[in-house]
Parts: structure tokens; sequence; C-alpha cells
């Protein structure tokens, strides 16, 4: 009876000193540091770690993601620092506008319209600034009868960038995939309301798998054997500093790997780099020319402009502490969905059109996440 | 219930064993990496109370960071004398050498210091520079480097001399009618475009992509005047700041 009393108040001392360690252990105070376990209803499976806070011209930035895979494992940091380090706005016209370089813009005030609680909803910081919405996320999987649906937790602000906004969003799913997204919308160009244009975000990404050190990148290639019926799948590491082409048919990913992190059957883990597009936007400044870039960490190479001098000393980025650029588009035609003709004084808006990007885990987890356990 | 015993040495034995059990329970159920309880949390240091490292910037340690920078004698001498302004000064994390001190462990948050980047721009000779600022007791510039003054970003105080440029302009006056005046550069905080009473003016940095049209180096602005929601959507005003004059362009189609 002692026995069981002892072992009793044992458990509850170290679930509070459980509890104590975590909540102390953050490196950022509230309400810039976001925890959310899932699922959200059941015993915990995955759970995310996130420090975030509003900058002027980046918006949203994510200072620092920690990814737990099961309750007993580790936490691995996912992202250093993640934010957007450039948006290119090309008129067609031949002028154009870096919207994150070019002027200190400051950000929108959220409300609760926005970010409506009925909805998972939770405003942060002062502003408000930032949305933190968890959402189910639609099916995760389905095997005949059985399903899985998926949730997430997604941070949002809003870039004010005169008559555009920008909604930097950045969503943390539960089987650890990270989604980039911007969205851009308000009001078309004042002058040049019916000119097309595109808005290119150009992300930074600091991601550092088990520490800073230790990581490579590689080129996801898929080739067609054609005229034959076979296909190759091939990842070459990059070894300096360089800009890559994104190649529709080859399904081009990027491949970040750490040279010490493995998976319990012993399998390399690593975080891969997937566009979400339609399209490839070229346009005269040199950082436009590519769709990837990769660097070597340096703590004040931010903005994604400067891209062709950052990496003019090619520096390599063979087990290294690396940073990935991902450069994606949005080509806006404007229509009359854009404007509101019945009333000069309540101009219309142009809906938002979002461009981004996931970053998969693969070979992170032991096995199939979020699956039942009883069926291993 | 049972009384404790009276006996201290069995009270030691039991205080021992209990100990063991806590800590054995707690060493098998904490993950490698996670923080344990072993060190108490870090108490912050008495100059940034209840700052964590990933925080933003308190507004007195930007005062101090835009204070070293300005003050440093390397920074004065990229920008080459005059009167420089801070553009702004920002949070920025940057890695330890000892990546040890970068793990959320023991309890502790990281170990990285505050770091501030500042960047200032000399107007006289268009010249800017970048500072990384070491945010502790002495307050230290740890890197310098040079920004062309195309490179520095525009800020409000640059929008509200552009607005003043632009309205000396008859061209911008005529646009902009009866109430030309009324126009102001709203702080962000002011700004509420669903106010049909607020008239604002706005911009843009803007560049063109002809090397021979000024705007493609030198520092220009697109000005957006409304009134609520409404543009002035007739014509764009460009306002070059280095050439000091505005521009009328009328609406293209």
């Amino acid at each position: 009876m002692r026995t069981h009393r002892v072992v009793s108040l044992a458990l509850i001392l170290a679930a509070a000193f459980f509890a104590a360690a975590e909540a102390s252990a953050q490196s950022c105070s509230r309400p810039y540091f976001v925890e959310q376990s899932f699922p959200t209803g059941g015993p915990e499976q995955t759970r995310w770690r996130i420090c975030w806070q509003m900058q002027p011209r980046h918006g949203l930035v994510i200072t620092s993601a920690h990814f737990r895979k099961s309750p007993t494992s580790p936490f691995v940091r996912v992202f250093w620092d993640a934010r957007i380090g450039e948006i290119y706005v090309p008129y067609h016209s031949g002028f154009a506008f870096y919207d994150v370089s070019d002027f200190t813009f400051g950000w929108v005030a959220l409300n609760s319209n926005d970010c409506p609680a009925a909805k998972g909803g939770t405003l942060l910081g002062g502003g408000p600034d930032v949305c933190k919405e968890v959402r189910d996320r639609g099916l995760a999987w389905k095997d005949d009868t059985d399903a899985y649906r998926g949730e997430e937790v997604v941070l949002w602000g809003t870039i004010d960038a005169a008559n555009y906004n920008y909604i930097v969003e950045w969503t943390f799913r539960d089987d650890g995939v990270v989604v980039g997204r911007v969205g851009a919308t308000a009001q078309n160009l004042p002058g040049s309301q019916t000119e097309a244009h595109m808005h290119g975000p150009i992300w930074r990404l600091d991601i550092d798998l088990d520490g800073f050190t230790g990581d490579s990148v590689h080129v996801g290639t898929h080739k067609e054997n054609l005229p034959g019926p076979t296909a190759t799948d091939t990842d070459p590491v990059v070894n300096v500093e360089t800009g890559l082409q994104w190649v529709d048919e080859q399904f081009t990913t990027l491949h970040v790997h750490d040279s010490a992190l493995k998976n319990k059957p012993g399998n390399r883990s690593m975080y891969m780099l997937m566009p979400l597009r339609w399209g490839k936007q070229r346009h005269s400044p040199d950082v436009t020319k590519q769709d990837f870039w990769v660097t070597r960490y340096r703590g004040t190479e931010l903005f994604a402009r400067e891209l062709p001098t950052y990496i003019s000393n090619a520096e390599s980025v063979s087990n290294a502490d690396v940073v990935l650029w991902y450069y994606g588009g949005v080509h806006h035609i404007p229509r009359d969905e854009d404007f509101s003709s019945a009333d000069p004084q309540w101009p219309g808006v142009a809906h938002v059109m979002w461009t981004g990007f996931m970053l998969k885990p693969h070979n992170l987890f032991d096995g199939t996440p979020l699956y039942p356990q009883k069926r291993r | 219930m049972t009384l404790p015993s009276r006996d201290p040495a069995p009270r030691r034995r039991r205080g021992k064993r209990f100990t063991l059990l806590a800590c054995l329970f707690t060493s098998l159920l904490c993950p490698v990496d996670a923080p344990s309880q072993r060190r108490p949390p870090r108490r912050p240091t008495p100059q940034q109370p209840q700052t964590l490292p990933l925080d933003p910037l308190t507004p007195e340690e930007k005062e101090r960071a835009a204070r070293a920078a300005s003050d440093d004698a390397r920074v004065k001498e990229l920008l080459g004398g005059g009167t420089p302004r801070v553009v702004y000064v920002e949070f920025l994390a940057v890695k330890p050498d000892d990546e040890s001190r970068a793990r959320e462990r023991d309890g502790s948050p990281i170990r990285i210091g505050r770091h501030a980047e500042v960047v200032l721009y000399n107007s006289e000779n268009d010249r800017g520079a970048r500072a990384v600022v070491v945010l502790d007791r002495r307050d230290s510039v740890r890197q310098v480097e040079r920004l062309d003054g195309d490179r520095v970003p525009l800020t409000f105080a640059d929008l509200q001399e552009a607005h003043s440029i632009a309205l000396r302009n008859p061209e911008v006056r005529s646009l902009l009618g009866a109430d030309a005046d009324r126009f102001r550069v709203l702080r962000q905080e002011q700004i509420r475009r669903g106010d049909e009473s607020q008239i604002a003016v706005e911009g843009l940095r803007y560049r063109t992509t002809d090397p021979a049209d000024p705007c493609y180096r030198q520092r220009c602005f697109l000005l957006l005047f409304r009134r609520g929601r409404a543009y002035v959507n007739d014509a764009r005003t460009i306002v070059n700041l280095n050439a000091r004059n505005a521009r009328v362009e009328r609406r293209r189609r």
C-alpha cells in the first residue's frame, strides 16, 4: 500500500517536473510561443513547438520550429528561421516592386472577423498580429473502410504593402509536414488596375535537422527513360552554393539530409522541399532566373534579392549549415471580379491568389504516422 | 492513513527511495533531446527582465542598438559623416559558435544572447550601412557592411518627404482637387481603409526596368492617394527623392 502511494506520488511529481521543464525550456515567451499536440482529441501522437515574430517587411517570421514524432521521441529542430526573403512584383508594362526589401512595410492588425474563435481561431500578439487556427485538414489516409482525418495548426499574418495585402501563412501538420504559402490580395495597383502582373515570393528556409551543421542538399530528379517504359529517380548532392531550376517533367525537389539523423529502421531522415506551383516566372533581375537556391548559412544574408552575390564565392554546402531558398509565383490577370461596378466608393478587391511549397518528412518517422498501433 | 515514523533513519531511507523512484521515472520518460528538470530554469538577467532569447526586441533594446550602431566608428566611416538616420532596427537570431548553446535542454532556453540588425542611411551622399549589434552590457557592434543607397529601404520619413515634394507640383494638386492639402501620411496603427472619411497617402518604392529612366536606380516613390477605400485611379504620381521632383503619368489602359 505504502509502496503504491510512493509510486503514485513519484509519478505525479514526474509529470509536474515534465510540465515545468517543457514550459521553462521554451526560447520565446507567449504569445510568441505556440505549442500544439496532435490529435487534438485523444492520446498525443505528435507535437510542434514554434516561436514566431512579426517583423516589418518580412511579415510573419518563424524563429524556431521543433517537431516530435511521438511522445517518447526527442524533439527534432526543423527550422532555425523561416521567412519571406523577397516578393518581386513586375508589371507587364515594365516597372516592378520589391515588396520586402524596398520599403519598411508594417503589418495589418487582425480582428475576430479574420480569425473567428468558432472556426478554431485564436488571435495572438498585441495588434493582434497573427491568427492561429487549429483545424481539420481532411483525409490523411484512407484504406477501404478505414480512414484518418488529419489536423494542422496554421499561423498567418498580413503584410500591408500599400494597396496590396500579402498573407504570410505557415502550416504545421500533424504528420510533420510544413506548408509555406503567400497569398496576394486587396486592391489592384491604382493607376494600373487592369494591368497584368506577377507576385513572386522568395522564401528563405534555414532548415537545421539535428543541429546546425552536417546538413547536405540533394536534388531529387525523376527521369522517364523514354521511349522505353521504365523510369529512374536520382538525387545528386549539391556541393557548392548555387541556383537551381525546377524542371516540371523531372518533378524537381530539394532534399535536406543530416549526416547523423536516422529513424529506427536506420534510414537517413530528411525533409523534401516540394514546389506547389503552376508556372515558372522569369524576369530581368538575376534572382528571378532560378527557382531554388542553396547557400551556406550567414546570419545577415536575409534578402533574396542579393542571392547572386551570396553565391558568388561558391562556398561548400556539403555536410554544412545550409539555407534553402524557393521562388514561387502568382500570375494575376485582372478581371471584372476584382472590381465593383456598382459603387465607386467601394472599389472591390482582388481575391486571394496563393503560391507556396511543401516540406515533407521522409524517413523521419519509423513507420506510418497516425496509424492505429494495434495494426502493427 | 499511516503516520510518519519518528525514527529519522527510516525516514531518510524512504526519502532516498522516493528520490530514486522519482529520478527513475523521470529518466525513463524523459525524451533524449527534451529538457530535463535537473537544473532550474535560467533566470532572466537584470538587463533583460522576462525577455527570452527569441522574443522580439523591446523598445529599450531597439534604442540601445540604434545608439550603439550610430556611435560606432566603422559605421560612421562607412556613412561618410553628415547626419545619417536610422532606417530600422530589427531582431536577429545569430547562431552561436558553440552549437550546444542553441539546444533547448536542461530546462533552459537556447543561449544565443540578444542581437539586432541596424540599418542607417546618409541621404547627403546616398550611402547606407548595416550593423549587427550585440546587446549585452557593452552593446558592441559585431559586424558592419556598406549598403548602396539603392539597397536601403524607404521609410515612413521618406514617404512624408515624397508627399511634400508632390504637393509642390501643380499637376499633382490638380489631380487631387480641392482637398489636396487634406491628404496625410499615416502611421500603420492609424490606417483604417474602411473609414470613408480617412484621406491618406501611401507609397511604394518605384523602379523601372528601363536603365534610361532615373527611377531605374534612384530612390523613387509611386504615391497612392486614397479617400476611404477608393484610391485616386486617374493617374500615377511618381516622386524622385534624389532629384526632388514629381511627375504625373496619366492612366494607361
